[in-house]
């Protein structure tokens, strides 16, 4: 059991729900997509995506299309699908309770720390 | 200087410099190599390439126009490397297994799939080969021999197995393999890099680690034992697949297909053909002159061939077409005299034919497809060698043989059911003791009827000491047994009529009572007359007579009707003139 370990498993589950919400906001070209969440330092290498992305397309979360793009091959857009949204209603929830969880706890710990 | 080299990334055009080039196209053949593990990983790796061209013109920008080694060590920091393209994937299924609460480590391993990912026609060998644990071509080799070996069973097990095993989209044979055998993973490939024929001998020597010209000479040794090494070669030639990419050729050298060691295989390609020994390069001469004659020879075939094809594939295209617009039309006209919607006057009874040969609306739609799917695989060919299009898909064409198979076998065993019902003989005499003026001459005469599908009947005539003149009409027919038979054959009759008491009308053909069913019956007329009696035959009864010598020389005689005398040897004709040309000796 190492700490990475279990930061990456930590950013795992969180990384899907980071995609839904770049992607909620509205229909998105992959590569936006992907330098957003580069910014936001969610993932480090760009390759892990791809499948990602595919699988959540294929499990019918995401829908895309092609778009002609002025520079270029044509570029394609992610859109969340009806059953993405209610999917991320969801993980919402989930965040609000696991966040609210976490912040009670470590609230607790500060006080008993600053306590002693 | 260096040198540069073009290419072309998703539409994109790029100069870059040759090491940066042969960096990138390892590095692309590796995460594709990962990405294959996936369903859909051809279009990811599309998505992929695409980034990547996006990256490129960024770097480039509009300044520099050659890219270098260094921008595609860039890419690939920030791509990551090809085994996370799959890292990620992986390791989320395996959670999403957990978490379902099946703590079984391995379900695919139990079952037996079909593999999608390394399927050659049904993924039927490639399944086979997992769940056995052994390399696929070694079941593909022996569908191969069991089909030409056993009649073809290779191909009834493979077509079952088809059509029973469940397809299994992630089922794949080189996580088996590896397995299995955790250090390396070894795969028979054809080489093409270092192929006389179809690099079946190259592919594998280097399974066997052994030289390339010591494989050759087994099989030029093997060929002269009664053609076995053709044979081999052909079916290793069908069996095994040829190493296309990179990994496949690490593969078959029997290294793990990473980074490192395609990179090696990479600089290998490049500086390999030189460094032979001179007793090498002897014993490769013959083996060099076969290559350079065969390649010839392809291209002489497909010089050819370019103007046969079109001569074929129109030939080919152009007899489909007729034979389809044959096929609509008796299919058409068959299926509307069937169910009624055209009212046809048959040759035979449709009603005594329906119910001989089984169900036969059944038998109308399996006649159908198979003689639709020939036609259609045809018009397949035609277009295919004319056009170089296909219009089916290959799983479409295989279901269509399938089909086409199923079929064959449904009719055959229609065929064997329907032989069953005409299996035993059976006969029915119907005797009529006819009224008749006991002199005069009698006149026999063909009644003319309807024409249908039995034998004319014949006529036989024969002395007897009573006065009275009997007809009899022996019918034989077919049957179940022979009982059945019998009854079949007293349910048909000829038929005659006396429209005087001195004239005699035989029917010719056959009519069967309501409810009779076809059994190839057929008969004659036996006309018992008195003995010395004198009759009339018209030249069509005369035609009618089974005894082939006296018809054959009364009817030389030009009269329309006949005077014959009926004796116990036969008939003899009173008033036949016989021109003297032609003397029998």
């Amino acid at each position: 059991m190492n700490a990475e370990n279990t930061s990456v498993q930590m950013r795992k589950g969180i990384l899907e729900y980071g995609i839904l919400l770049v992607i909620a906001r509205g229909e998105v070209y992959t590569s936006d997509l992907i330098e957003e969440l580069k910014a936001a330092r969610i993932i480090v290498v760009e390759g892990t995506l791809y499948p990602l992305l595919n699988r959540l397309q294929k499990v019918g979360l995401l829908a895309y299309t092609w778009k002609e793009s002025p520079s270029g091959p044509p570029r394609k857009y992610y859109r969340l699908t009806d059953e993405g949204s209610a999917f991320l209603q969801s993980l919402h929830a989930t965040w609000q309770e696991l966040t609210g969880s976490i912040n009670s706890i470590l609230n607790k710990t500060n006080q008993t720390n600053s306590h002693e | 200087m260096n040198k540069t080299v073009t290419f072309n990334l998703n539409g994109l055009v790029f100069t870059i410099e040759e090491d940066g080039y042969e960096a990138l196209r390892i590095y692309l053949e590796a995460v594709q190599h990962y990405l294959d593990k996936l369903e859909e990983g051809r279009e990811i790796l599309v998505e992929v390439e695409a980034r990547i061209a996006e990256k490129f013109k960024n770097a480039l920008g509009s300044e520099r126009y050659v890219l270098l080694l260094s921008d595609v060590e860039q890419v690939k920091a920030e791509m990551g490397s090809p085994e996370q393209f799959q890292e990620l994937e992986s390791e989320e299924e395996a959670a999403e297994a957990t978490f379902e609460q099946a703590p079984q480590p391995e379900p695919l391993q139990r079952n037996l799939y079909r593999s999608k990912q390394n399927k050659m026609l049904g993924g039927v060998a490639s399944g086979l080969a997992a769940h056995l644990q052994v390399d696929v071509v070694v079941v593909r080799l022996l569908f191969i021999l069991s089909v030409f070996l056993f009649a073809g069973y290779g191909l009834i097990i493979y077509l079952i197995l088809w059509v029973t095993v469940p397809m299994n989209e992630q089922l794949l044979l080189s996580q088996k393999a590896g397995e299995a055998a955790p250090e390396k993973s070894k795969r028979l490939y054809r080489n093409r890099d270092n192929k006389v024929l179809a690099g079946v001998s190259s592919g594998l020597a280097a399974y066997l680690r052994i030289d390339p010209v010591i494989v050759r000479v087994l099989f030029i040794i093997a060929l002269f034992w009664g053609g076995f090494g053709l044979l081999a070669y052909v079916v290793l030639w069908i069996a095994t697949p040829e190493a296309k990419t990179l990994a496949q050729k690490v593969e078959m050298e029997g290294e793990k297909p990473n980074l490192a060691n395609l990179s090696k295989a990479g600089q290998r390609k490049n500086d390999d053909p030189n460094e032979q020994g001179l007793l090498n390069r002897l014993l490769r001469f013959p083996f060099e002159v076969l290559r350079v004659l065969f390649e010839a020879l392809k291209s002489v075939f497909k010089a050819f061939f370019g103007v046969a094809r079109i001569f074929i594939g129109a030939f080919i295209l152009f007899v489909a077409a007729v034979f389809l617009f044959g096929y609509g039309i008796s299919m058409g006209s068959a299926f509307g005299v069937y169910f009624g919607a055209i009212p046809a006057k048959l040759p035979f009874p449709i009603d005594a034919l329906s119910g001989s040969v089984g169900s036969d609306v059944a038998i109308l739609f399996l006649a159908a497809g198979f003689l639709l799917i020939p036609i259609l695989f045809a018009l397949f060919a035609g277009v295919r060698i004319l056009f170089n299009r296909s219009i089916f898909s290959r799983q479409l064409l295989f279901i269509g043989a399938g089909t086409w198979l199923v079929l064959a076998l449904a009719l055959l065993l229609m065929g064997i059911r329907t032989a069953t019902f005409f299996q035993e003989e059976g006969n029915f005499i119907h005797t009529h003791e006819l009224v008749l003026a006991e002199k005069g001459l009698l006149l026999v005469d063909r009644q003319s009827d309807e024409n249908n599908m039995f034998q004319p009947a014949t006529l036989r005539i024969l002395a007897h000491k009573e006065k009275g003149v009997r007809l009899q009409e022996f019918i034989e027919s077919r049957g179940k047994d022979a009982e059945e038979a019998n009854v079949w054959a007293s349910m048909a009759q000829y038929g005659y009529s006396q429209p005087t008491d001195t004239s005699l009308l035989l029917n010719r053909k056959l009519k069967l009572y309501p409810g009779a069913r076809f059994r190839a019956q057929e008969g004659r007329f036996e006309l018992y007359v008195q003995e010395g009696r004198l009759i009339r035959l018209s030249r069509e009864a005369a035609h009618m007579l089974d005894y082939y010598k006296h018809s054959h020389e009364m009817l030389r005689s030009k009269q329309d009707f006949f005077t014959v005398k009926v004796t116990q040897d036969g008939l003899e004709c009173v008033d036949c003139v016989y021109e003297e040309e032609g003397s029998d000796l």
